[in-house]
């Protein structure tokens, strides 16, 4: 079979213990092993898990893909009291000079809420021709603004704080019910299992659970 | 620095998105880099003048310093350092050739024959004695006469005392504006210290060049 797969805007949300670190680490092996992209995380809060990444600046973004050692990057912005300018600099450098490559945006409505800035809107909306991979983490649906919900290509959806019986009216029209049904089935693998880690995707374009 | 990154122990078999990652993915051409940055033009601005006291041993400093601001105070007491310096290398020159005419009017012998006469006078305390011999007569008044310039010279170029601590003392604040404004340079240092020198030392120069004078004079 000859078929490519598209790049995605991927939206993780899930509380917090549900697992969602751990299965980013996880989804960036094999971003890395079975895709051969390189991986950058955008960290504000200095996760531990990606302590020992390869810390990568700004002005290298344009050639990660001919860095030496293993593909796995971090960008940590350097001014804490210029975080959103760094955020918004490190976007364009990406929409600009990236290509073929998986952006990680942990823990993304720390930084990022409300109306996007037209830079970041832009990213998501090229995804598929610049051949990037986005993964949003979030902690909730209620967290993120309308404008990711509507075009994020697929959810993982995990335990968070919303009511599946009183979703947001943000989430679109459409995939709401397909929400439901999947924080229910999540909900109750959980219970089952007495743990928080259960998980479903949801392919928006073609609305169904995976 | 380069770690390489291990799997985490992970509870879960494969990723979430095993299976929507077993398609490898469609690519495209990297974009092409940005340009490097250009070296930013910065206005070169002229050095200060140099400290070094060997620059003017090896050649003055020839950048165009900036141009001064001076009080209407500063414009003052800096006039008043140059034209009582000026004023005073003027009278020092004056006394010299005052000193060479003279000197020039007495023959080789005449003044030692005048201060001998003079001594005798002192102690013998007879004035009119030597007035009957005309050559012994001429000598005496040639020396009189240049005794009385060198005297004239001194008395009229001796600087008071007041004025040369004025001046002094307005070449010294002169000093220090220049210094606190960084303004100071070898030219400046040089200059001071003739000028300082000459302030300090002008009534032992006038006093030198008629005490050299008289000396010549009784060889």
């Amino acid at each position: 079979m000859n078929e490519l797969r598209d790049s995605a805007a991927i939206l993780h949300v899930g509380m917090k213990r549900t697992g969602k670190t751990t299965a980013s680490l996880q989804m960036m092996v094999e971003f890395v092993e079975k895709q051969g992209k390189p991986v950058v995380v955008l960290d504000l809060g200095c996760h531990p898990s990606f302590d020992n990444f390869r810390r990568i600046s700004l002005n290298e973004l344009p050639k990660i893909h001919s860095l030496p050692g293993k593909k796995y990057f971090v960008y940590r912005p350097y001014e804490s009291l210029q975080v959103f300018p760094e955020i918004l600099e490190f976007c364009t450098m990406v929409s600009k000079y990236v290509r073929n490559a998986v952006v990680f945006f942990e823990d993304f409505t720390t930084y990022v809420e409300g109306n996007f800035h037209p830079i970041i809107k832009g990213i998501i909306l090229n995804s598929r021709n610049s051949c990037n991979d986005y993964v949003f983490n979030v902690h909730s649906f209620s967290d993120v603004g309308p404008f990711i919900l509507k075009h994020c290509e697929i959810y993982l959806v995990r335990e968070t704080i919303d009511d599946p019986n009183d979703l947001p009216p943000k989430i679109p029209y459409t995939i709401r019910p397909t929400v439901k049904q999947a924080l229910g089935l999540v909900l109750k693998e959980n219970q089952r299992n007495r743990n928080k880690y259960a998980y479903r995707i949801i392919y928006k374009e073609e609305n169904r659970i995976g | 620095m380069t770690t390489m990154f291990q799997a985490p122990n992970n509870p879960f078999e494969g990723s979430p998105l095993s299976s929507f990652l077993s398609t490898p993915p469609r690519t495209v051409a990297p974009p092409e880099p940005p340009p490097p940055p250009e070296p930013e033009v910065t206005e070169q601005t002229a050095p200060t003048q140099p400290n070094s006291l060997l620059s003017s041993v090896f050649g003055a400093n020839t950048a165009t310093p900036e141009p001064e601001r001076l009080t209407a105070d500063e414009i003052r007491a800096r006039a008043e350092v140059q034209t009582r310096t000026y004023g005073a290398v003027i009278l020092l020159v004056n006394a010299l050739i005052e000193c060479v005419k003279v000197s020039m009017t007495l023959k080789k012998g005449e003044y030692a024959a005048y201060l001998e006469l003079k001594s005798n006078l002192g102690t013998d305390g007879v004035v009119n004695v030597y007035e009957s011999d005309p050559a012994v007569k001429e000598i005496w008044l040639k020396g009189k006469q240049f005794d009385e310039t060198l005297e004239n010279i001194e008395a009229e170029h001796e600087l008071e005392d007041a004025e040369a601590k004025l001046l002094f003392k307005a070449i010294k604040a002169d000093l220090e504006r220049k210094n606190r404004k960084n303004e100071i340079g070898d030219d400046s240092v040089w200059g001071t210290m003739f000028k300082l020198m000459l302030t300090r030392q002008l009534t032992s120069a006038f006093e030198l060049i008629t005490m050299f004078t008289r000396r010549r004079a009784q060889r």
